[in-house]
């Protein structure tokens, strides 16, 4: 007899069903397209955000499956705000940032938009989560710190990218040379997520491993990171949880020092990229 | 004169008492049937364990306080060579318009339903 499991059909609402929630969600639907208005300086008329989060609003309607006992909200939030993040990234004003100020907002929007990859869970209104949490202030600033310190990873890795100033460089050689000092793991976590571009999910996805490893690792790190450039040296390197030690094998096997180690090695080089 | 043999006050035995029968088992008549189940309606709170990751969700309310956080935070971190000082401004900014881009009012939901 086989014991595989048969995935459970979709069961989408009627036509009628899916319209009235529709109706029922348009007012906090359009309260996430003012939501990324508001934050990224933009008009969430003018800017067509209205027009995203109705359009992922419909399709979130058309696709969601009651019997799965997820409310429409749990469900619907995300993919609302994604769209209308998207619809904001293809303005012409994006880049632009506001007249009368530097590139410092055009470049901050850049940055916001790249950590949302790090920290997903903010697309759903939670601030990245902290072990033992108990949702007082001191864990609202712990959370704003790894935000803090992940886009200060993002902005600084951006800056270098286009018309480096000399401090800037400085500021990177540092970075780069703290994180060098991590094991192989370790480096190719943070090259995975800052420099791809690839989520914490998807990477944990990508190794095969359960994303709680990946999630406590990252925070780990970041933890690191900030004890490091607070020494101006690279503290004690954080240990390998069990839960990644298979990739230090696979990473043993194929000769890699780390992505950070080989910019270092050879400075004009790219670090090669690891599936 | 045959000495007359100490039965220590026990003066016979009766015979023993032939055992009568033993009655036959009786065949099951029937079974109980088998109750169906019935789905758990519900699952009472955990109690007493330590959570493992808290997920603090924030609300529009919360917003100039967490706005201030970010920027009395951006100064420590600043302070303590954190941030490099070349990225201050757009790092301060960029969690800002994170944090600012995901609250939601809730008047125009509330005046809809």
């Amino acid at each position: 007899m086989s014991t595989e499991t048969v995935p459970k059909k979709r069961q989408v609402l009627s036509e009628e069903d899916a319209n009235a929630l529709v109706i029922e969600h348009q007012g906090w639907a359009e309260s996430i397209a003012r939501a990324v208005a508001r934050g990224w300086n933009m008009d969430w008329r003018l800017d067509g955000l209205d027009g995203a989060a109705m359009e992922a609003l419909i399709f979130c309607s058309r696709r969601f499956d009651p019997t799965r006992g997820i409310p429409f909200r749990g469900y619907a939030r995300k993919r609302i705000h994604e769209a209308a993040t998207d619809a904001a990234r293809k303005t012409k004003g994006w880049s632009r940032g506001v007249p009368n100020k530097s590139s410092a907002e055009a470049r901050a929007r850049e940055v916001s938009a790249e950590l949302y990859g790090v920290f997903p869970e903010i697309r759903d209104g939670h601030l990245p989560a902290q072990e033992g949490g108990t949702g007082d202030d001191q864990e609202c600033r712990a959370a704003i710190r790894e935000l803090l310190m992940g886009a200060s990873i993002i902005a600084t890795r951006q800056a270098i990218s286009t018309d480096p100033q000399p401090d800037e460089l400085l500021d990177y050689r540092k970075m780069v040379t703290v994180m060098a000092s991590l094991e192989p793991v370790h480096q190719w976590l943070l090259y995975r997520v800052y420099w791809d571009g690839i989520s914490l999910r998807n990477v944990a996805s990508e190794w095969e491993t359960d994303g709680l490893n990946v999630m406590r690792e990252h925070k780990v790190l970041l933890v690191y990171l900030q004890k490091s450039m607070a020494l101006g040296k690279a503290a004690p390197a954080p240990k390998i949880r069990p839960g990644l030690k298979p990739l230090v094998q696979k990473f043993k096997k194929e000769g890699s020092k780390g992505p950070f180690s080989d910019v270092l090695a050879r400075p004009e080089s790219k670090p090669e990229r690891r599936a | 004169m045959t000495k007359k043999k100490d039965t220590n006050g026990v003066d016979g035995i009766s015979s023993s008492g032939a055992t009568k029968g033993v009655k036959a088992t009786e065949s099951v008549s029937s079974v109980d049937k088998v109750k169906e189940t019935q789905a758990i309606r519900g699952v009472s709170g955990v109690t007493g364990v330590r959570s493992t990751s808290g997920v603090s969700s924030i609300s529009f309310e919360q917003r100039e306080k967490l706005l201030s956080m970010v920027t009395e935070e951006a100064e420590k971190l600043a302070a303590q060579g954190l941030i490099p000082k070349s990225q201050r401004e757009v790092v301060e900014q960029a969690v800002r318009m994170i944090i600012d881009s995901t609250l939601l009012e809730a008047s125009a939901d509330k005046n809809r339903k």
